[in-house]
């Protein structure tokens, strides 16, 4: 049958389909690869933890839930199938604590084996407030009242590249959920309001700015340009490494050569007991491991670049 | 699953204003661990003190006093005999303690404790935290080393926890103290060190 002969009500159907059957034949592949998935760092509940339920609902609605974990309880199947290293008490809670975990072979397999390629790993503070409002007595009608309650959450969130066990993003949430209402006698009647739609969008942007971050094994990457009184400490770490903020995103940094040339002249230590200026055999930038806050401050260091893994 | 409604026994001392609950733990299913077997056998040896473990917890409630009481002996003996056979190749079970005549045929011997307070409640929190004790000693009874475990589980700060609730947390607790108890093969310097000294290498095994 020729395709002229094909209605263009028809010819318009068949390419609607044939689209939808080319999506479903990469769709796998993709999922296999580029699964997303949520876990808590600081939860008290294996199973059952609402931040993290809200959160896999937010980046199940904007990427395909790894097909091994199911849509719903997506934390929990993975906190099973990692078990025991996201369990509460165990889980990691530090930036170094989760680049040594994700180096673990059968860690990584694993997630891989899952199709989770970033992981976000978060910790999260909730508070809240219930109030009681006024009460009376209406004729024949008996007795009334009114109530609200609110609740707030904070998150601090960090996009994890498995694959090249490196933090590639993180970000603030927060966001809030009110509830008030009024009963009368045994009927009670309540409006609810949530902004948790505006912190959806914005962890599905952070994981999208994530996958469009481009990471190359082996090659380092500016993070950021900064000057040498702002590099601040870590204080979860038992050293004061160089680093971004207070504890992350890793504790192993690669310098420019020209910093390490300057922490050279410098005669500073606090490079690491390895030889602490090491030539990259693709190229001529050396790298510095484990360089110490004091190390960068006094060596006036001015770059610091991300370390990423060799596969 | 998890919810079984608590075993109350209801001891209700009205003059005193002091309450008091017994609480049956539901004990937890555990995942099987993402570690490579430690090719080694040990004894595991329960204590009386162990099996019959009812550690209580003090809790304030609108001024008056609870508390509670957690019957966590068997439990916790099946989380750790679970525990341990998921990790080592063989476990046997030592039934007296401290061996009597030649050495035990074990690369080492396992005895976990709960301390008399091995159960806080948190209620600002919430959180439930279980502890253990896990000491190591050698097969002819020489003390090796000894770390502590806590298993944690909670809600949501604000979250007042129900009576029904709270045997549910400790069930919860028991299987991160068991997450606690793999992990610190790996973790603890004083097992790794026992483990490197029978010739294992605990990094090449997760």
């Amino acid at each position: 049958m020729k395709l002229d002969a094909v209605s263009p009500l028809c010819r318009y159907w068949l390419g609607v389909v044939g689209a939808a059957a080319l999506i479903g034949m990469s769709g796998p592949a993709a999922l296999a690869q580029d699964g997303v998935a949520a876990l808590r760092i600081d939860a008290t509940s294996s199973h059952d933890d609402k931040l993290e339920a809200t959160l896999a609902r937010c980046i199940a609605n904007a990427f395909p839930p790894p097909p091994a974990l199911g849509r719903d309880a997506q934390a929990a199947a993975l906190r099973d199938a990692l078990f025991p290293w996201f369990d509460p008490g165990v889980a990691p809670t530090t930036a170094a604590e989760v680049s040594a975990l994700l180096e673990q072979r059968l860690v990584r397999e694993q997630l891989n084996i899952l199709g989770i390629r970033y992981l976000i790993l978060f910790s999260g503070g909730t508070s809240s407030t219930s109030r009681t409002g006024d009460v009376g007595m209406l004729p024949y009608l008996g007795i009334w009242g009114s109530w609200s309650t609110d609740r707030s959450f904070r998150l601090a969130t960090a996009i994890w590249d498995v694959k090249y066990r490196a933090a590639v993003g993180s970000g603030q949430l927060a966001w809030s959920e009110s509830q008030e209402g009024v009963w009368l006698g045994l009927f009670p009647a309540f409006h609810s309001s949530s902004t948790e739609s505006q912190v959806c969008e914005k962890i599905v942007e952070l994981v999208r700015g994530a996958m469009r971050s481009e990471i190359e094994p082996g090659m380092a990457k500016v993070i950021k340009e900064i000057a040498p009184t702002q590099i601040a400490p870590a204080t979860t770490a038992a050293h004061k490494w160089c680093n971004i903020e207070s504890a992350g995103p890793d504790s192993r940094v690669w310098l420019t050569a020209e910093a390490c040339e300057l922490a050279r002249e410098a005669g500073t230590k606090g490079f690491g007991s390895e030889p602490w200026c090491l030539a990259d055999p693709q190229g001529n930038r050396p790298l510095c491991y484990y360089a110490t806050y004091e190390a960068c401050s006094a060596a006036k260091i001015t770059q610091l670049y991300r370390c990423v893994p060799r596969e | 699953m998890w919810c079984r409604v608590p075993l109350i026994v209801g001891l209700t001392m009205l003059v005193t204003g002091c309450t008091s609950f017994v609480h049956g733990v539901t004990t937890p299913t555990l995942p099987v661990p993402l570690v490579q077997t430690i090719p080694l056998t040990v004894g595991v040896h329960y204590t009386p003190q162990f099996r019959d473990a009812q550690p209580a917890a003090r809790r304030f409630v609108a001024g008056s006093e609870i508390v509670d009481v957690y019957q966590l002996g068997a439990p916790s003996v099946a989380v750790f005999d679970a525990a341990l056979r998921q990790v080592f190749e063989n476990v046997i079970e030592v039934t007296s303690w401290p061996p009597s005549d030649e050495p035990l045929k074990v690369a080492g011997v396992l005895i976990p404790a709960i301390p008399p307070n091995g159960v806080t409640v948190y209620l600002g929190q919430p959180r439930i935290a279980v502890e253990y004790r896990i000491g190591l000693y050698s097969s002819s009874g020489g003390e090796i080393g000894s770390w502590r475990v806590v298993g944690i589980s909670g809600g949501f700060a604000g979250e007042m926890p129900a009576l029904t609730t709270i045997p549910v947390w400790v069930s919860e607790a028991l299987r991160s103290a068991a997450a606690g108890v793999v992990a610190s093969f790996f973790r603890e310097p004083q097992a790794r060190a026992w483990l490197e000294a029978n010739g294992v290498h605990p990094d090449a095994l997760r």
